[in-house]
């Protein structure tokens, strides 16, 4: 476990680096002066403070150590030339909203498909199956904008069910804690906040979710249908073990191993879906920051909120195998 | 062939003749606006997908847009493909270092979704559509590479192989002449699935205004272009993202009936 463990972080650190690395050349990439990308109305003095403080005359090696000094010891990535707040005040401000969004889209994703995939499997060859097979082929196949925007254009204008877009009222008196609106509204116990929070997240969630939904299903689907056929399920059965428990307690165990690999893939990959949804609904998140930064060609942001989201992407891999690891005891008998 | 797989490439053949007879079934050129009399008309009879707000058939301009949309796609794919195919064979047939640089390389792109590559390509390239088409390539990339460096690591140990050994054929002209035909089927099914990943990431980028052309009848480009009037036009919403769907369903439904067909038993159990 421990050399596990080891040489998990060193390839973390080693995707951080790398990654750090292109983030960090993105600038020097681009056609033009890296200056007069990193500002709006270059001045002299403003041309001259960045040059000194990327160390532009230096060897990219320098420049680079520069990047992770400023990055690290001053806590700055520079200045959104958008926004013109330290992008790491923008980061701060917006990565909350990608969380909230993010889990609750995987929690949905994971109930969702693993419901429908045992479903599946125990009517195989029947019209659940069947049923089943063409909603989650349509998961995977419905741009997640369009689904949201359709979504949108359904529960909120013509149902009224639930806002379009943001994540709370206009008229929203509530100060949060931690950005977190659902943690921060249970802990000052305020339920009208919590309610409103909810609202707003429902249908973002729910498209969002929706693609590891249809994936986990099909995987659960496919890994119930292998372990069903298997020699325990039917020694299981000739104990007289009743059919849900054959189905949940000895089928769905066997298969947890590869969906779980799914769901860790499906999770780091939500965060791509994130930029998308973020924009349909106007969630004030990560997703829909780096879009904007690309198209605005806003290089100081665009660094930040990619360095983020790596970021992001890497600890969520690294919790999922950590997960995966203590879930499943037969791959720690494997040599790491 | 299976009843979904049969359905998928006859869906997929009706797009292709869209593509191919849009300047025939077209009620005008792709960027003309004849009606501006009717803007953001609802479908009626004489406009099955309603009219735009700029005066254009939107039905015209969705039957335009395919051949963008395949266009992108098609190049993202190609590019997926034919790097793929040359990385996973080299490290396959070469084993080693080389194979494992490019195995490590590809599971740690792989472990990144494919949107967030092609987001850091766009922010280099700038915003066109060939810029979206070589980002999605590019991010389609490891997943192919995965695909084939496996399938020749296990053709690699076919006795064939052997002979061809045997009988002096250097490492290369197995790849190409022995190894690579009977790696078709799986590279064949990957390429259909990963085009219509590629039309979702790039009508993705679309959206997002990344490709560039605002007025360009590309179906990602089109929501992006009319979501700001879908509370009071929904068809102009509708009908772009529904051929975006159709057309990723169709190449689903069939790259699964083509995986059936070329590898039975690779759902969920190894392959033989």
């Amino acid at each position: 476990m421990t050399a596990f463990f080891a040489k998990r972080l060193l390839s973390l650190a080693l995707t951080l680096f790398t990654a750090s690395v292109a983030v960090f050349l993105i600038i020097h990439l681009v056609p033009g002066d890296p200056v007069s990308l990193l500002m709006k109305n270059p001045t002299p003095e403003k041309v001259a403070e960045a040059r000194a403080r990327l160390m532009l005359d230096r060897p990219l090696p320098v420049q680079y150590a520069a990047f992770v000094r400023n990055l690290v010891v001053d806590r700055s990535l520079g200045r959104s030339i958008v926004t013109t707040r330290e992008v790491m005040e923008d980061l701060a401000r917006s990565w909350a909203a990608t969380a909230e969004l993010a889990i609750a889209a995987m929690l949905f994703g994971i109930v969702a498909g693993l419901a429908l995939g045992v479903w599946m499997a125990a009517r195989r060859g029947q019209w659940p199956d069947f049923a089943g097979n063409v909603v989650s082929l349509l998961g995977l196949s419905i741009p997640v904008f369009w689904l949201g925007l359709v979504g949108m254009l359904v529960f909120s204008l013509w149902l009224g069910w639930c806002p379009a877009g943001d994540r709370l009222g206009a008229d929203a008196d509530f100060e949060p804690l931690t950005g977190l609106l659902l943690l921060d509204s249970l802990l000052q116990w305020r339920l009208d906040v919590f309610a409103d929070a909810l609202e707003h997240l429902a249908l973002p969630a729910l498209t969002l979710g929706a693609i590891p939904a249809a994936f986990i299903a099909r995987t659960t689907r496919a890994a119930v249908v292998e372990a069903l056929d298997q020699d325990f399920v039917r020694t299981a059965r000739a104990k007289g073990v009743p059919e849900a428990g054959v189905l949940f307690h000895h089928a769905l165990r066997a298969a947890m191993g590869p969906v779980a690999t799914i769901a860790g893939l499906e999770f780091a990959y939500l965060l791509g879906g994130a930029v998308l949804t973020e924009t349909v609904f106007s969630w004030p998140g990560l997703g829909r920051y780096v879009a904007n930064a690309v198209l605005a060609r806003d290089y100081p942001a665009i660094q930040g909120a990619l360095l983020a989201l790596v970021f992001a992407v890497v600890l969520v891999n690294l919790a999922m195998d950590v997960v995966h690891r203590l879930a499943d005891p037969r791959l720690s008998k494997l040599t790491t | 062939m299976s009843v979904p797989g049969k359905t998928g490439v006859v869906m997929l053949a009706l797009v292709l003749a869209a593509a191919l007879l849009a300047g025939v079934i077209g009620r005008h050129g792709p960027l003309e606006q004849p009606f501006r009399d009717r803007m953001l008309a609802p479908p009626s009879l004489a406009h099955p997908f309603g009219v735009d707000g700029a005066g254009r058939d939107v039905l015209t301009r969705v039957l335009h847009g395919t051949r963008l949309t395949l266009g992108v796609a098609g190049a993202a794919a190609a590019l997926s493909l034919v790097a793929g195919v040359v990385l996973g064979a080299w490290a396959a047939m070469r084993g080693g270092w080389t194979d494992l640089m490019v195995s490590r390389a590809t599971d740690a792109l792989i472990s990144f979704p494919p949107l967030l590559i092609g987001l850091f390509l766009l922010a280099v390239l700038g915003p066109s559509p060939r810029s979206v088409a070589l980002a999605v390539g590019v991010a389609g990339v490891p997943a192919m590479v995965r695909q084939v460096r496996a399938a020749f690591l296990a053709e690699r140990a076919q006795e064939y192989v052997l002979a061809a050994q045997a009988l002096g054929a250097g490492r290369w002209r197995i790849a190409a002449g022995q190894i690579l035909p009977n790696c078709a089927g799986i590279i064949l099914v990957t390429a259909t699935l990963q085009f219509g990943g590629a039309i979702l990431e790039a009508a993705g980028f679309s959206f997002l205004g990344l490709s560039g052309q605002p007025d360009a009848p590309e179906w990602g480009n089109m929501l992006r272009q009319e979501y700001a009037v879908f509370r009071t036009a929904p068809h102009l919403v509708i009908v772009p993202g529904a051929a975006i769907a159709w057309t990723v369903l169709a190449c689903n439904l069939a790259g699964d009936a083509l995986r059936d067909w070329f590898a039975p038993r690779r759902h969920g159990g190894s392959r033989a």
